[in-house]
């Protein structure tokens, strides 16, 4: 698979651009659509990078999320969110250098792209056509392989689900 | 007929659309082994067609077709489900051990136990998800002299009293 450079850094300076404008925008609408904006550009990415499966999630999750954040602003909140101003900037400025720096000592000890210390996951590949007779690697690495990992993933998003019944019950709650 | 929602263009679409996006999600489901997909995919799918039928038509007419509680009881049978398809390996050997015939490569039944699980996470996802907007989408908060108060309304009528 050839992978179009130019247009995968386009569209990840969009998606900054987008995060950049949702944490500065002075009003919670516009920051919101613009975080809607990154996230479905991240979708694309993740197409373009051949990951339709991750695709179809987010671009679904993302939706969902957008429509929960809108209605809540648009019911609850009145208030705007205030600016960080100056000491803000400079705070995220010195964060991002430091982080820059980081990254480049770290990206020299990194692994060349293909050859991962682990080995497990080309034997994934080989395995799961002739094993298990399913062509979707993904599938067969999240559920059978590693099917430990999407136990555990079902029980936090179960307790996640059964924490926000918990919190928004009726039943047993004590006004004060 | 009643006016509550929004206008009666978004309501014909999404009432054209909506079997769409469920045939959508379930392919997505049920073909997870095969194409790209699976069963977080799709269960996010089916609830993306529930939450446009909420928008469009208002909380009534959804929790008719898909009351709360019912959902609430296909989230837990959903992750149940799972567990015990976990548990079916060790009939045979090991926890999550794939015990059943393989079949042949790009069939539909096929790869064993992978079918059965991308089902129940489906199952576990669409109303796990639906369940979530549905209380998030019943709970309000009223300003009254006193103070803040917390209420849930089921039906968009009980909200206009």
């Amino acid at each position: 698979m050839t992978l179009n450079l130019p247009l995968l850094v386009v569209l990840m300076l969009l998606m900054t651009g987008g995060c950049v404008i949702s944490i500065t925008a002075r009003s919670l609408t516009s920051s919101v659509v613009s975080m809607g904006t990154a996230g479905l550009i991240l979708s694309i990415l993740f197409l373009l990078l051949g990951a339709p499966d991750i695709a179809i999630v987010q671009v679904f999750v993302e939706i969902v999320a957008l429509i929960v954040l809108l209605s809540t602003i648009r019911r609850e909140t009145r208030a705007d969110m205030s600016s960080s101003g100056l000491y803000g900037v400079l705070t995220l400025i010195i964060f991002a250098l430091f982080l820059f720096v980081f990254m480049l000592h770290g990206s020299e000890i990194v692994r060349p792209f293909g050859q991962p210390v682990i080995k497990m996951g080309a034997e994934y590949i080989k395995a799961s056509p002739v094993l298990l007779k399913a062509p979707n690697t993904v599938t067969a690495t999240v559920l059978d392989f590693r099917g430990y990992d999407t136990l555990g993933e079902a029980t936090v998003i179960f307790t996640a689900i059964a924490g926000v019944i918990v919190l928004l019950r009726i039943k047993g709650r004590k006004d004060e | 007929m009643n006016d509550k929602g929004m206008s009666e263009i978004v309501k014909g679409i999404s009432r054209i659309v909506f079997p769409f996006i469920l045939l959508y999600g379930l392919s997505l489901i049920l073909y997870g082994h095969i194409t790209p997909g699976g069963g977080f995919s799709g269960g996010v799918v089916i609830t993306g067609g529930f939450v446009l039928l909420l928008l469009a038509f208002g909380k009534g007419y959804v929790f008719r077709i898909l009351p709360v509680n019912i959902a609430k009881a296909l989230d837990s049978a959903g992750a149940l489900g799972f567990l015990a398809i976990a548990l079916l390996g060790f009939l045979s050997s090991s926890f999550f051990y794939n015990l059943l015939p393989k079949g042949y490569i790009f069939h539909l039944w096929s790869a064993g136990t992978i079918i059965l699980s991308n089902i129940m996470i489906g199952l576990k996802i669409a109303s796990g998800l639906f369940v979530a907007i549905a209380v998030l989408s019943m709970a309000r908060l009223i300003h009254t002299k006193e103070g803040i108060k917390y209420k849930q309304s089921r039906t968009t009528e009980e909200e206009d009293q």
